[in-house]
């Protein structure tokens, strides 16, 4: 059975349709990655592959409740396997999914350059949304990203290009 | 309303959902509760994967690393193969040579407590049949070797040199059934101190001959050289009795050598034998105390003149070499030499003690003992020439009246009195009263002209009180001791050729 997403923008930007058995795939997998490469690599930790992987089904559906419901329920999962309450990176994530639907609605993000730059802003505001959160509600203190942000936002937006290119495979144009 | 709703629908569900999520984090935050359903049903969606993911990678890595990265793996093994053989010779030839230096040490020690002078030699050879026991020597004529010269090794007498050639030597084994023609091998049962010959016998035993059936020899019993034969110097250990039985005139008793005569690789010639019982390994200082007083210093042998060679006899007993690992410190038999050691001071002290039970009952000192006779300055006199003739069982006869016992006849074995416990004036022991003795049988026709009438038994002129308390110390070995009464300091002068 497959479940067809399909968008129409009023851009006239391709729909894309996904097996949702590929999508809980690839969530889960970014997700035991998550936790599972910073065993053996500790600098992998910095890492946020189920921010990737919202952006990219948010961006390739391009519509804004099917990215903020994925954005919710990978946040929701990463949370269940955090140490965290439950509800930080599920808010962060939905609100990062709504954004990037929004923006795929609009813009084409085919390109790679455009997908650079989209990943590389999203994390920042994923950064930023996750932070703002912690501080509002659960009151602690924030850590100013520094010069360390930038390049881990860098190799997440080269690392998105390149995940983007090879999901790019198993998507059906509508 | 409807189309508010389905104007902002997507701004509502994301409200909605934040909503949600924020009561959610509320709930958690203001009762401090987690949300336990939705940890385990991440974790129970997620950790099988991870289990999957986690075992099939440890599989990929031990394939890899058991299989894959094992390509060198061959090679290495190959040359570690190489290594383990190339380890095993060279354990093989250090263990070798470790045998070999235990072997010289034991020998160097031997030579460094006896007083002959000896000449060191690596048995190359041996014969070529079955029935002539001989072993060919790395030394000859160019080393001094002569014939007749006694073989020796720490653990007993080996043969006599039988021909020599410029830089090699043949010896006659005492095992060998031509060995002890001609010119028997005086030999004496320690214990008894009755004296006989020994003949090769062939195989690995040796025949102790010319002992009368009523002499009392078990099997046990240690012989050694008694030096009547002008070859090997007194108190040698020869071998063990392993079975006597009495024959139509005399007893028929074998004797396996001490030396074992198969094994051998290194062994002594005896240059120049000094006819003295070997020095013991330095023994506790009060054991000492005890007897050397009474001996007055003995005077020089005359064949231990400057430049003779020849070791003077009180010398090496009055200051003996400090030779390390030795009786004296060592616990336990490190070589050979030390275990025969052991061996003959057990057995030793066995048979004083069945002594001893025997009604404590003493030897009685004769005036003519042989702690006297030790004492006597040397007479003159040589035994060289005498041939062994038959046994005989006297009295201990006074010295010869010099050191060098050379041309003294050798008329027939005789029997002296045990020395057990060391001098037998100091040291009592537990035999019963000798009964007067008694003439052995006319052995074979001797040479010498002196007939065993001429050894009368005489009977003892001094008795040792039988209430004198035995000697705590254990009797030392007669042929180990350095105040062994046998220590008769009369020396062999330099033998060459056959004896007559």
């Amino acid at each position: 059975m497959k479940v067809s997403v399909r968008m129409r923008s009023n851009l006239r930007v391709e729909v894309h349709r996904f097996n949702p058995l590929l999508a809980i795939f690839a969530s889960l997998f970014a997700i035991l990655i998550q936790g599972y490469l910073p065993m053996w690599f500790p600098t992998t930790a910095a890492l946020d592959l189920p921010l990737l992987v919202t952006v990219y089904f948010a961006l390739s559906r391009r519509s804004q409740i099917t990215g903020l419901l994925i954005g919710a329920v990978i946040g929701l999962a990463q949370d269940s396997l955090s140490h965290g309450p439950i509800g930080m990176f599920g808010m962060t994530k939905t609100i990062v999914g709504y954004a990037a639907s929004s923006l795929g609605a609009r813009i084409d993000t085919e390109h790679p350059g455009v997908r650079l730059l989209a990943v590389f802003g999203f994390y920042y505001m994923h950064l930023a949304v996750f932070l703002g959160l912690q501080r509002v509600l659960l009151e602690k203190a924030i850590l100013m990203p520094g010069p360390r942000s930038l390049a881990v936002a860098m190799v997440h937006a080269i690392l998105a290009v390149v995940l983007f290119q090879f999901l790019d495979r198993f998507r059906k144009d509508y | 309303m409807d189309t508010l709703f389905s104007r902002y629908r997507n701004a509502v569900v994301l409200v909605a959902a934040l909503f949600l999520q924020l009561v959610l984090l509320a709930f958690q935050i203001k009762r401090d509760k987690d949300i336990p359903l939705l940890r385990i049903w991440a974790v129970g969606a997620v950790t099988p994967v991870e289990k999957l993911v986690s075992s099939g990678l440890r599989g990929v890595y031990e394939v890899w690393h058991n299989y894959a990265d094992l390509r060198q793996a061959r090679q290495e093994s190959q040359g570690l193969l190489e290594e383990v053989s190339r380890l095993k010779l060279e354990r093989h030839r250090l263990l070798e040579e470790a045998a070999e230096a235990r072997r010289l040490r034991a020998l160097v020690q031997f030579r460094d407590l006896t007083p002959s002078v000896t000449v060191a030699a690596r048995v190359i050879g041996s014969s070529a049949s079955e029935t002539s026991r001989v072993l060919f020597l790395d030394k000859g004529s160019e080393s001094g070797v002569r014939p007749n010269m006694a073989v020796i090794t720490p653990d007993g007498i080996v043969g006599k040199v039988h021909r020599v050639f410029r830089g090699s030597a043949q010896v006659l084994v005492i095992t060998d059934p031509d060995s002890g023609v001609g010119a028997e091998l005086g030999a004496l049962l320690q214990a008894s101190r009755v004296h006989g010959a020994l003949r090769g016998y062939g195989g690995f035993f040796c025949q102790l001959r010319y002992i009368a059936n009523d002499e009392k020899v078990e099997p046990g019993d240690l012989v050694v050289t008694s030096g009547e034969d002008r070859i090997y110097p007194r108190g040698l250990p020869i071998g063990v009795v392993t079975s006597a039985k009495n024959g139509p005139v005399f007893k028929e008793i074998m004797v396996q050598p001490f030396a074992r005569l198969n094994r051998l690789e290194e062994v002594l010639v005896v240059t120049r034998g000094a006819d003295q019982e070997v020095p013991a390994r330095p023994e506790p200082a009060p054991a000492v105390a005890e007897t050397t007083p009474a001996e007055p210093p003995r005077a020089p042998p005359a064949s231990a003149a400057p430049g003779s060679g020849v070791k003077p006899a009180a010398d090496a007993a009055a200051k003996p070499k400090a030779v390390p690992g030795l009786a004296g410190s060592r616990t336990k038999p490190e070589t050979d030499a030390d275990r025969l050691q052991d061996a003959y001071r057990a057995a030793q002290a066995q048979k004083s003690e069945a002594q001893r039970a025997l009604g404590g009952l003493m030897l009685p000192a004769t005036g003519g003992g042989v702690t006297d006779m030790a004492r006597q300055p040397p007479p003159s006199g040589s035994n060289v020439g005498a041939p062994l003739a038959a046994p005989r069982k006297t009295q201990p006869q006074p010295p010869p009246p010099s050191g060098n016992n050379v041309g003294a006849p050798l008329a027939a074995p005789r029997k002296a009195p045990p020395t057990t416990g060391g001098s037998a004036s100091s040291t009592p022991t537990a035999q019963p009263p000798s009964p007067p003795r008694k003439t052995q049988p006319k052995p074979p026709p001797s040479t010498t002209g002196q007939s065993p009438e001429g050894a009368k038994p005489q009977q003892p002129t001094q008795q040792k009180p039988p209430e004198q308390p035995p000697s705590d110390s254990p009797p030392p070995l007669a042929w180990l001791s350095p105040h062994s009464a046998l220590r008769i300091p009369h020396f062999f002068g330099h033998q060459e050729g056959p004896l007559t």
